[in-house]
Formats: C-alpha cells, sequence, structure tokens
C-alpha cells in the first residue's frame, strides 16, 4: 500500500516529478562521468600499458620510465643478464630517439624506435610485411606521402648551416603499422634495433631503455627487486608501478571528479530533501488522517523515503544513459590535448562506475528523504487534525 | 475478545493539557465515560469545549495527559504505536469534518486503502468494496477522485472508507460541518443504518437533529462531560 | 645540431645524480661551475647558496665535476610543468657543454630582434632555409604550450554547462515548490480584490529578492571554496600558481545567470498561479 501511495503521490505533482527526476537525472549523470574520470585515465592507461606485451620497463637510475634521453651503457649485455633470471621469458633492450626522415622532396622528423624481434607486439601491421626495412605509422606515411616499397633516408642530424644531413642511411618501408603507445599526430617508425644503434654509431650495445618479458605465472616485484639490486645503476618498473607513477600526475583529475561529485551529491539531496520536505509539509493533514486510519508511524517514514528512492530509481537509468552520453564529448575534449598517447581515454565506462552512481543515487535520496521522513515520523496526529481542521 | 456487554471504550479521570507557548490550555479536565457496544452517543457543546480532544482521545490518536483511556479492554498509553496503529485500523473508523480523502487518489482507491494496509485478500477486498460502494450510494462514481465529487458525496466516500475494515466503533466528528442541511439529513440517517447493524458510534455534532438520533446525548462544556 | 626533441632538454639526469661533496671531487684542479637551483630543487636536495656539489651527466657520475651553488631563484612557473614537479639547475652554457660533452650543441636559439613586429617574417624565413630546425615566435610558443590549458578550459566550460543545467532545474523546482506552498494566500488575495497584476509584480520581486540572495550566498561559498582549493593545492605542487581564480567575468555570468533563471521561474509559476481560478487555489 505504501509503494502504491508513494507513486500515487509523485503522479499527482506530475510537473514538480519530472522537474525533481530531471534534476536529479542530470546531477546523477554528472556524478556518473565524475566516477568514470576519477578511474578512467589510470584504467586506460593501465590498458594500454598492458597492451604493450612486456610486464617491466628497465631505465637508467634516476631518469623517468617514459623520457629516455640518456642512454644506458652496455644494455645489450644488462638485457642478457637480466633474461637468464628463471623468471624473465626474455628481456630486449630498446632504442628510441628522434631522427629525419628524408624523401627526394620532402623532410619530416619522426621518432624512430630500435626494436628487437621480440617486441614486434607494440606494433600491429596493417599493410606490407616487415623485414630489415622500416615500420611506419600512417601518420608519417600522410606527412611524406610514403608506403611499403618506397626507399627514404634517414639522419640524425642536419647541419643548420648548409641544411644538409648528416649521418644519412638508406632504408626501404616495408610496412605501414600502428602503434600501441603513440602520441596522437605523432610520426613514429621501427626499424630493427641493430640498424637504429648502426646509425646513431653506436657500438656498445647502448639502448634508451630494455623491456622485460616475464614468464607465465610469474609476479613482477621479485623481478623488479632483483634488478635494481643486481644492476645499481637501472631503476626498474612494472606496470603497476607505471600507473602509480602516472596516478600522481593525475591527482587533478582525480580531484577534480571529487569536488564535481560532492557537489552533484549535495545537489541530488538538496532537490529531492527540498521536494520532499515541501510535499510532506503541503500533506501532513493527510498524513494525519493516515494515521487515524490506522497506518503505523513507520509505514509513514518508509512512504516518504519510498518516494525519494522512486525518484532515484527512474533518474538512475535516465543518469547513466545521459552520463554515458555526455562522457564521448567530454571524453574528446580531453583527448584532443597534444602529446597523449592515442588509446588513452579520461572517461571509461566500467560496470563498477555505474554500480558506484546507482548506489550513490540511493543513498542520496536516502540523505535527501531523512529530513521530511522525520517530520513525517514526529507528527502528532490530533494536534495536526486541529490544526488542518482551523 | 471483546466479552457482550464488556464497554469498548472506558475513559477514567481523563484530562488532557495542551501547552502552548508556556500557557498551559486544559482541554479535558477530567472525563469518565464509556462507549457500550451498539451504542449510539452524540456529543454537543460550545466551540472549544474538548469534543474533538476527547474523540481523539476514544479513537487512540491522542493520549491522556492524566487518567486513563481504555480502548477494547487496552490501556491506550500503553501500547506501542505499533499495536495501537493496529486497533485504530481493524476496530476505529474515523469520519472526520474535512472528509480528508486522498485528493490523488479515486474514491474506491480511498475506500481500498485500509483493507490494504490491513491485508486483505483480493477477492474479499473487491466483494467489501462493491458492498461498501452501494451502501453509501457511490457506486458510480467510484473512479472519480475526490476533487470531482459534492461534499455530501465525499463525506460518503469518507464513510465507506472508515468502515472498509469492518470496525466496531465509528468516531465521527462533524461529519456534517460542510454540508448543507438536507445532505446532513442524509449523512444522518447513513449513521443510524450503520448504527443499527452493530456499530457502535460516537457523534460530535451541533446540529440538534442529528444529536437527536443517539440513544445517549452528552453535552461537554469547559473540558468537562454533562 | 641535434634533431629537436619534444621537450626542453630535462636536467632530471643531472639532478638526481648530484652528490653533495666535501671530501670528493676527481679533479680538484678544473676551476669550479658556478650554478643556478630553483627554489624547488634547492629544497628537495637540501642545498643554500655557498654549497658545494659534484654533478655529472652520467648516473655513475662518470666525469663528474664539481660546482657551487651561487644562486637559489625561483623560475616563472607554468601551469604545464605544475605536476611534474621537476627539479632545474642553470649552468652557464659553456659549462654544461662541457659536462655533456657536446661542445657547441643547444636545444635552441633564442634571437632579439630590433624590431619585434616582423617576427613572423623571420620565422617564415627561417624556416623556408630548412636547415632542420624550426623557427617560432614566441606568441608561436606560447600557443602552444597553452594547448593543454585551452583543453582543459574547454573542459571545464562542458561541465560548467552541465552543472549549470542541474543547479537551473534545482532553482526553478525550488521556486515553482515555494510559490505552489503560497498558492493559498494568493488565491485569497485574489477574492479580495487584488488585481492580477500586482500579484505577478509581486511574486516575480520574491523570486527576483530569493535568487539575489541565493546567489549572494552562492558566490561566498565559491569564493570560500576557491580559496579552499588554492590553500590545498598551492603547497601541494609546491608553487604560487593559483588553481582557481574567480574573475569578474565568471561572476557576472553566475550572478547574471542565477538571477534570471529565478526570474524566469517566478514568472512561470505566477503565470500558473494567475491561470487558475482563485476559488481552486484556497481550496472548498
Ligand atoms: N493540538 C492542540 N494544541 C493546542 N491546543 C489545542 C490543541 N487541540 C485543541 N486545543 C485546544 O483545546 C481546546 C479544546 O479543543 P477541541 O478541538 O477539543 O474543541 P472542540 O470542542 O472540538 O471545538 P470545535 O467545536 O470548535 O471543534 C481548545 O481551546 C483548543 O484551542
Ligand atoms: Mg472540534
Amino acid at each position: 500500500m505504501v509503494s502504491f501511495l508513494a507513486w500515487k503521490n509523485l503522479r499527482r505533482s506530475a510537473s514538480r516529478t519530472v522537474l525533481l527526476i530531471a534534476g536529479v537525472s542530470i546531477a546523477g549523470a554528472l556524478l556518473f562521468n565524475m566516477s568514470m574520470l576519477a578511474e578512467g585515465l589510470e584504467t586506460s592507461f593501465e590498458a594500454v600499458l598492458g597492451r604493450l606485451g612486456y610486464e617491466v620497463r628497465v631505465v637508467l637510475r634516476g631518469t623517468l620510465p617514459f623520457e629516455a634521453e640518456a642512454l644506458m651503457p652496455a644494455a645489450a649485455q644488462t638485457a642478457v643478464s637480466i633474461a637468464a633470471h628463471p623468471s624473465v621469458a626474455w628481456a630486449a633492450p630498446v632504442l628510441a630517439t628522434n631522427i629525419y626522415v628524408l624523401t627526394p622532396h620532402d623532410r619530416a622528423t619522426a621518432f624512430a624506435l630500435g626494436l628487437k624481434p621480440e617486441l614486434a607486439g607494440v606494433v600491429s601491421i596493417t599493410h606490407g610485411i616487415p623485414g630489415r626495412g622500416l615500420i611506419i605509422n600512417p601518420e608519417l606515411a600522410h606527412a611524406l606521402q610514403i608506403g611499403p616499397g618506397d626507399v627514404v633516408r634517414l639522419a640524425t642530424s642536419v647541419n643548420p648551416q648548409i641544411g644538409t644531413a648528416e649521418r644519412t642511411s638508406v632504408a626501404t618501408v616495408d610496412a605501414l603499422g600502428e602503434y600501441v603507445f603513440d602520441l596522437r599526430s605523432q610520426r613514429t617508425l621501427a626499424l630493427p634495433f641493430e640498424e637504429l644503434a648502426a646509425l646513431l654509431e653506436l657500438r656498445q650495445g647502448q639502448a634508451s631503455f630494455i623491456v622485460v618479458k616475464l614468464k607465465d605465472g610469474a609476479g613482477p616485484d621479485a623481478v623488479v627487486q632483483w634488478i635494481e639490486t643486481t644492476f645499481p645503476a637501472l631503476d626498474a618498473f612494472s606496470i603497476p608501478d607505471l600507473v602509480s607513477r602516472v596516478r600522481g600526475q593525475l591527482t587533478y583529475f582525480n580531484h577534480f571528479a571529487a569536488i564535481l561529485s560532492a557537489v552533484s551529491v549535495l545537489v541530488a539531496v538538496l532537490l529531492i530533501g527540498a521536494v520532499l520536505t515541501l510535499a510532506v509539509g503541503e500533506r501532513l493533514g493527510e498524513a494525519a488522517a493516515l494515521r487515524a486510519l490506522g497506518l503505523r508511524r513507520r509505514r509513514l517514514v518508509l512512504l516518504v523515503f519510498l518516494e525519494g528512492a522512486v525518484v532515484a530509481v527512474v533518474s538512475a537509468p535516465l543518469a547513466l544513459l545521459l552520463g554515458a552520453a555526455l562522457s564521448q564529448p567530454l571524453d574528446a575534449i580531453l583527448r584532443s590535448s597534444p602529446g597523449l598517447p592515442q588509446d588513452l581515454h579520461f572517461f571509461v565506462l566500467t560496470p563498477q562506475a555505474a554500480i558506484r552512481t546507482v548506489i550513490l543515487l540511493l543513498l542520496t535520496a536516502t540523505i535527501g528523504g531523512l529530513y521530511p521522513a522525520w517530520v513525517a515520523g514526529r507528527l502528532n496526529i490530533a494536534t495536526t487534525l486541529h490544526q488542518e481542521i482551523q | 475478545m471483546i466479552l457482550m456487554n464488556e464497554p469498548i471504550v472506558q475513559i477514567t479521570e481523563a484530562t488532557r493539557t495542551y501547552h502552548l507557548d508556556g500557557t498551559a490550555i486544559s482541554a479535558l479536565r477530567g472525563v469518565t465515560m464509556e462507549v457500550r457496544q451498539e451504542e449510539f452517543i452524540s456529543i454537543a457543546g460550545p466551540s472549544g469545549s474538548g469534543k474533538s480532544t476527547l474523540l481523539h482521545l476514544m479513537g487512540g490518536v491522542d493520549l491522556p495527559t492524566t487518567g486513563e483511556v481504555r480502548l477494547f479492554g487496552n490501556v491506550t498509553h500503553r501500547l506501542t504505536d505499533r499495536t495501537l496503529s493496529n486497533l485504530r485500523l481493524l476496530r476505529v473508523g474515523f469520519i472526520f469534518q474535512r472528509f480528508f480523502l486522498l485528493p490523488m487518489l479515486t474514491v474506491e482507491e480511498n475506500v481500498l486503502l485500509p483493507m490494504l494496509e490491513a491485508g486483505l485478500q483480493a477477492q474479499r477486498r473487491g466483494e467489501r468494496l462493491e458492498d461498501l460502494l452501494s451502501y453509501v450510494g457511490l457506486a458510480h462514481r467510484r473512479r472519480h477522485l475526490p476533487g470531482q465529487l459534492s461534499g455530501g458525496e465525499m463525506q460518503r466516500a469518507a464513510i465507506a472508507r472508515a468502515l472498509a475494515n469492518r470496525p466496531h466503533l465509528l468516531l465521527a466528528d462533524e461529519p456534517t460541518g460542510e454540508v448543507d442541511q438536507q445532505t446532513g439529513q442524509q449523512i444522518g440517517r447513513l449513521l443510524q443504518r450503520i448504527n443499527g447493524e452493530g456499530v457502535a458510534i460516537v457523534l460530535v455534532t451541533h446540529n440538534p437533529e442529528l444529536a437527536a438520533l443517539a440513544s445517549t446525548r452528552l453535552t461537554m462544556r469547559d473540558g468537562l462531560l454533562s | 645540431m641535434q634533431v629537436p626533441r619534444p621537450r626542453l632538454i630535462l636536467l632530471a639526469v643531472l639532478v638526481l645524480s648530484l652528490v653533495p661533496t666535501a671530501t670528493a671531487g676527481r679533479s680538484p684542479d678544473q676551476p669550479l661551475f658556478e650554478i643556478g637551483l630553483s627554489r624547488r630543487t634547492a629544497e628537495r636536495l637540501g642545498l643554500s647558496v655557498g654549497d658545494v656539489i659534484e654533478v655529472s651527466a652520467d648516473p655513475s657520475m662518470a666525469q663528474s665535476r664539481r660546482a657551487r651553488v651561487t644562486m637559489v631563484w625561483s623560475p616563472p612557473e607554468h601551469p604545464a610543468d605544475v605536476a611534474r614537479g621537476d627539479l632545474v639547475i642553470r649552468f652557464h652554457l659553456p659549462d654544461l657543454q662541457s659536462l655533456l660533452q657536446q661542445p657547441d650543441t643547444v636545444d635552441r636559439i633564442v634571437v632579439r630582434l630590433l624590431d619585434p613586429t616582423r617576427a613572423s617574417w623571420l620565422r617564415d624565413d627561417l624556416n623556408a632555409l630548412g636547415r632542420g630546425y624550426d623557427a617560432y615566435t614566441a606568441a608561436d610558443l606560447a600557443r602552444i604550450t597553452s594547448r593543454t590549458f585551452r583543453v582543459i578550459t574547454q573542459f571545464h566550460r562542458a561541465i560548467a554547462l552541465i552543472t549549470l543545467l542541474a543547479s537551473g532545474i534545482f532553482l526553478i523546482t525550488i521556486m515553482a515548490l515555494k510559490f505552489t506552498e503560497m498558492r493559498k494566500e494568493i488565491g485569497a488575495l485574489r477574492i479580495v480584490g487584488i488585481a492580477k497584476e500586482t500579484i505577478a509584480f509581486t511574486v516575480l520581486g520574491i523570486a527576483a529578492g530569493a535568487a539575489i540572495a541565493g546567489t549572494a550566498v552562492g558566490l561566498a561559498l565559491g569564493a570560500v571554496l576557491a580559496w579552499g582549493i588554492n590553500a590545498y593545492y598551492q603547497p601541494l605542487f609546491h608553487t604560487h600558481l593559483r588553481f582557481a581564480v574567480i574573475t569578474p567575468q565568471a561572476l557576472w555570468i553566475v550572478a547574471a545567470l542565477a538571477v534570471l533563471l529565478g526570474l524566469a521561474a517566478g514568472a512561470a509559476v505566477s503565470v500558473r498561479l494567475l491561470r487558475q481560478h482563485p476559488l481552486e487555489q484556497v481550496g472548498r
């Protein structure tokens, strides 16, 4: 009976209920968005890192994990030593540098990766067959109008006085591929590690960093520990380490999400609270009559809470739909900022985010219902009847 | 169990004092009375003499400040809200001057409400609803909202609702206060009929014609019965 | 010249391999470098002016040089770097080149023009030479480095829009509720014979009053929140940059919107109220 009454009460002031549901839905949508934002970047970052195909990244001690400016001496030998660890499947040095790519008519800079065969997984080939030549990404192909089969020259520097390339070598484009961790609009190419090392005139097995693939079932922590004690000049990061490093830089988004979540919850609580309080106030006479007819105090309180809950329950799917729809343009806005990996998303729709939103909305309705429910529960039947008849 | 001839309501030395901004208002100043089964009592008296207050005590809607009210053998101020509410739901029917029908519910929904709360089976609910609506002569208006009814019709709907769970006691507080004389007479006849079927009635009214229907006629003055 | 790196050279390598030294010093005969530390660097490493440390481009401290801190300064902060917390050391150019063993190598060259208005002309000329470098005017650079912030601003605008929508609905609902609460009184006023216009104006007046009062409270809350945000983030990121600023523009937008919404709600409600029959309003 109480649910029947709650439903009827909400329908009775339809325009008010519609406004209420609209308000709570929008607040809920914002809540959902913030819930997505709070973890989205981290989740997405983790997913991107997870697709790289390795678990541990080893860099020179003191350098940041994503900025390989300094070269690691004797990285090839170090990789061999690391690969000997029983938990390690393989360890491969990687060279990463900026390079010039020259065609007879044009020139562009590109981010060059020198990869060992083990790391073939970081690029997914879309055209052509990889060999000893270059695998270029679509941005680079587009910039220079080149594709598989074309021959280009690579140079590590250009003389600023006369504008000619220095230390050049000739290379063939073998294939076109997408890089897992490409920055948006970044031009990238990969070539065999040894080729890039030769071009850079590195003869002592230097590398920018080493990546380590673990055997199935092996945990990264022990290996990370072992690498850091065995090679004091090196830092090792597991994927979770990397994520937690990035987390520090994401505090802004987390706090932003927390503040806006709090604001949306507050708005929803106030909205539900105000509407229910006024609704209860308007209906005190009816409430007293219902009590006189035999409705228990608890049931009357339940009725008030139920009205809030119905609003939350009706608003929840709307909030989720609206939130999911809104997250797309919001994500697009943030993703347009420069220097971000292509596959990185700020808003990630996870079931947890949805569940959290629904729970928070129900909680909101309950908190919003507290005061009006207290008013209804405290209602003195005789006094109210007396006042209402005046 | 109610034994034959045992009073339904027994009020002993009941007082009721309201405190308003520091001043005490004695609405009832020691009332002792009984309501027996099938009895029809009318209470008259000037405004503010405590009639409504007395009715509220009888219905377990309010509690005495001192003294005691026994409702179907139970001392009201010793009951939990649950038991007291149940007594009201199942044994007592209330009719108010202002009807207090729920405006968003149709006539039949209003009448069904106490049966739903009492958990009556759907079939018995349906049967009883039919009986009640034709009893008060509102079968043709069942789907209408209270706002669409006349005062007399609203009052009859309220009576049907008060009878929904077959109470033993019907409490009516100026049920004809807001209707014209002719409609008032109609309602009086209806109450008489209800009483004839064994329901005890306490009727607060200023209307001497209506009061004349009662078997016992009481008058209140200054919080005391005379 | 080296290939331009996507970022300015970061001296993180150097900084983290700094070793405060008193006893060490591989080449005591070489003159001391003079270096400047950013305030954050000095705080992080516990150094102050006069301290002598050892610096090297190599984590193993090979080819290290001794350097004296001659200055601790606060570099102008760019919002983009705030969260990164980079440590910065300033060298004399030849010192750094010799430390890196890259003589006559720089990351960029800055050019001061006699006639600053010709900057873009010079940029185009330099780029046309195609010498393997890119030239930018200061305005270009400002635009490029602020791109992230334009994105964030856009994002904030979008969120603000949603928040405004939610709070607009909130405002209208509250206003509508407030006035439906007054329905009986208004009905009574009309029965007494007060003109519709008078009532409509009264309703609008009350709505505007409530909206203005609410806006004032809201702005005060906003100011407190902004203050709290700055008080929290400035020490967190060791910066004097302000994270939340109440601009006059924001102030006006908020105030105007709140008052307009309040008035709109008042208008909507008074239309509804005046359409109803007064007898219905007082209830029979
Ligand atoms: N809840 C209350 N709070 C304060 N005073 C009350 C309350 N209920 C009743 N009273 C006061 O108690 C006295 C008796 O009130 P009551 O309503 O019982 O009178 P009544 O006989 O029913 O009057 P009427 O004929 O006008 O309905 C009055 O003075 C009234 O103002
Ligand atoms: Mg009375």
